[in-house]
């Protein structure tokens, strides 16, 4: 049994990435996936009088369970278990922390997506997470 | 399982440590997929023409039982010898991340892995050079290992 780590964001840069390990699946490869989805945390400028914290809080439970309702459709069919794990922060750190603590052996994702300002210095998001996982990246196009 | 493709792994070994961590992974692949073509090349620079008279040094390694490609492969051989897994080593010549990703086109690769080194310094944020160049050639998923 295979345990892979699969980020998505709902993006169809993520979905292709989720396509891959239900490909895998499909060859024959026994597949257990931790489904991670990273939201941004709220931000002052998000919170006013008329849009409390738990708005923003909100939005970001409902874009996190809308990326995984998409993978799963995809995953589900190829008959591979699912854990859910949803992260606040930033992405990478959460991807590499949360695939050690699941003790996974892989990390799959697609090679866009998460896009912010930072990642113009520091590299897209699958790239920091290529160079800090100690545990092999897939980077799907 | 319905009778499906053979999965197909190309595993770039340049001799690193990192290199045979990816060859690891692949195994570990196979091992779970049954049924896998397991190619692992290495590449060597393209040898100008005429090499034999110009590169007199590059001739005593061919000719010195096996070439410098053949033995930076040796150690990642051996490991899926000991996996029990039959692996196609070849060494291919020119530039890496372009023969790599074009060769592995040919043979229908499912996934290209490949070490990567994380280089220190300002550079920190980058991932190997052949590793960032395959990644952008592939028409295949890539695995990086480091």
């Amino acid at each position: 049994m295979l345990k892979l780590l699969v980020a998505t964001d709902g993006s169809e840069n993520a979905l292709r990435a989720v396509r891959h390990v239900a490909d895998l699946a499909r060859r024959g490869v026994a597949i257990q996936v931790v489904l991670f989805n990273a939201q941004p945390p709220v931000m002052a400028w998000e919170v006013g009088a008329i849009a409390p914290v738990e708005i923003a809080e909100r939005r970001r439970t409902l874009a996190a369970a809308a990326a995984f309702a998409g993978a799963r459709a995809l995953l589900e069919p190829a008959g591979i278990a699912i854990v859910e794990h949803e992260a606040k922060g930033d992405p990478a750190h959460e991807i590499v922390t949360a695939a050690e603590a699941h003790d996974c052996d892989g990390i799959v994702m697609g090679r866009r997506g998460f896009g912010t300002l930072a990642s113009l210095v520091l590299g897209s998001v699958s790239s920091q997470v290529a160079r800090r996982s100690r545990i092999p990246v897939t980077l799907v196009k | 399982m319905s009778a499906s493709p053979a999965l197909v792994l190309v595993v770039a070994v340049d001799g690193s440590v990192e290199s045979l961590r990816a060859a690891r992974h692949a195994l570990r692949l196979c091992e779970e997929a049954g049924s896998c073509d397991l190619y692992l090349w290495n590449v060597q620079p393209a040898l100008p023409r005429g090499a034999s008279r110009l590169a007199p040094r590059e001739r005593r390694i061919e000719n010195g039982g096996g070439s410098l490609g053949h033995a930076l492969l040796r150690e990642a051989c051996a490991e899926a010898r000991r996996a029990g897994r039959r692996a196609m080593a070849e060494v291919l010549h020119g530039d890496p991340a372009t023969e790599i990703a074009g060769e592995a086109a040919k043979v229908r690769a499912d996934l290209i892995l490949v070490g990567t080194r994380s280089l220190g310094g300002p550079r920190e944020a980058l991932l190997g050079s052949v590793a960032r160049r395959l990644i952008a050639l592939a028409r295949c998923p890539v695995v990086t290992a480091r």
